[in-house]
């Protein structure tokens, strides 16, 4: 089986209200993507949130290099979070952790 | 950087709040639709606010009345694309820079009027606020309106650009944001990044010149011997 390669996005989760948590923040972004795009390939972005610090919003997460666009699309379109206002900005693209923090 | 130039707030009282949020994103500055009288007006050193105003008349009588009393009040000119009469006008018509989609009407953007829009450099406005307001199939329908209206813009060499609509400081979005949007909605990244970024900038540097006292038209302009200045 070929390999796939999988790509790390740096983020900032802009928020107004309460904290939003890991958990409820994979939800929005596994929704809008299945709804955007469909089963296939909300499974096929291997879609992680693998880093979130909920107090800064800062966090990084792990998707299939084909899925990129489409992970991004899928969590810039959520407006809100269990009743929290929210503006999702993507702010570093890489093929390894080590490089979203150069 | 880039400019957003489609906020839709109804009080001045929001306008730091917008501010902080757009120096948060990186974005130079947003247009607010009627709540100021000059046409730019600088808040912060990177931060500026323009006056936008939208033309909703019926006939073509109304708007031409209109846009004679504000041009020369406002940054950006809008028209939403209504009836044909009124959007062909507007298409036609080098006073208006914006042509917006309005997904919860049935009129569509049709092939003549982007032709049209094209040859005077009207550009057609895109607004992601009802995307990120809705779900499912309401969302489907205006994902359908967005991308025909932009096909058939590309196709006929009318430009596109991404703005938020936001009524409130979360419906703003970064630059780079906003050109994944323009890439779901059928643009090529390239397409997807100057309609979120520097089309918007474009439009606001060439309606600063317009609005000049000397300008005439483009390419003409009164020049002043030091004696008369």
């Amino acid at each position: 089986m070929k390999k796939v390669r999988r790509r790390y996005l740096l983020f900032k989760l802009h928020q107004e209200g309460a904290a939003i948590e890991d958990k409820q923040l994979s939800l929005a972004f596994w929704k809008s993507l299945l709804s955007l795009y469909g089963e296939i390939q909300a499974a096929d972005s291997k879609l992680y949130i693998i880093d979130y610090d909920a107090s800064t919003g800062e966090g990084i997460l792990q998707c299939t290099l084909p899925s990129l666009q489409q992970v991004i699309a899928a969590a810039v379109v959520i407006g809100e979070i269990n009743g929290t206002a929210v503006s999702f900005e993507p702010k570093k693209t890489s093929g390894t952790i080590k490089g979203l923090n150069r | 950087m880039s400019f957003d130039l489609g906020v839709l707030i109804t009080d001045v009282a929001k306008i730091d709040s917008f501010s902080d949020m757009a120096n948060k994103l990186g974005l130079k500055g947003f247009a607010v639709v009627g709540l100021q009288s000059e046409p730019l007006k600088t808040i912060t050193a990177d931060m500026q606010v323009c006056n936008r105003v939208i033309l909703h008349g019926k006939s073509i009588n109304s708007v031409r009345k209109q846009i004679d009393k504000i041009r020369r009040k406002a940054m950006i000119v809008s028209v939403p694309l209504r009836s044909i009469e009124v959007t062909n006008w507007a298409a036609e018509d080098k006073r208006v820079d914006l042509l917006t989609v309005d997904p919860t009407q049935d009129n569509r953007l049709r092939d003549t009027t982007a032709h049209l829009a094209s040859i005077t450099n009207t550009h057609l406005e895109i607004q992601i606020a009802p995307l990120l307001k809705s779900s499912g199939l309401n969302r489907s329908k205006i994902l359908k309106s967005y991308r025909e209206s932009v096909t058939t813009a590309m196709d006929a060499g009318m430009d596109v650009v991404l703005t938020s609509g936001a009524i409130h400081p979360m419906g703003l979005r970064s630059s780079v944001a906003m050109a994944h949007i323009g890439i779901l909605l059928g643009m090529d990244r390239a397409y997807a990044d100057s309609a979120a970024s520097s089309l918007p900038m474009s439009i606001i540097e060439r309606n600063m010149k317009k609005l000049q006292p000397g300008f005439v038209s483009s390419g003409v302009e009164i020049l002043q011997k030091e004696e008369e200045k």
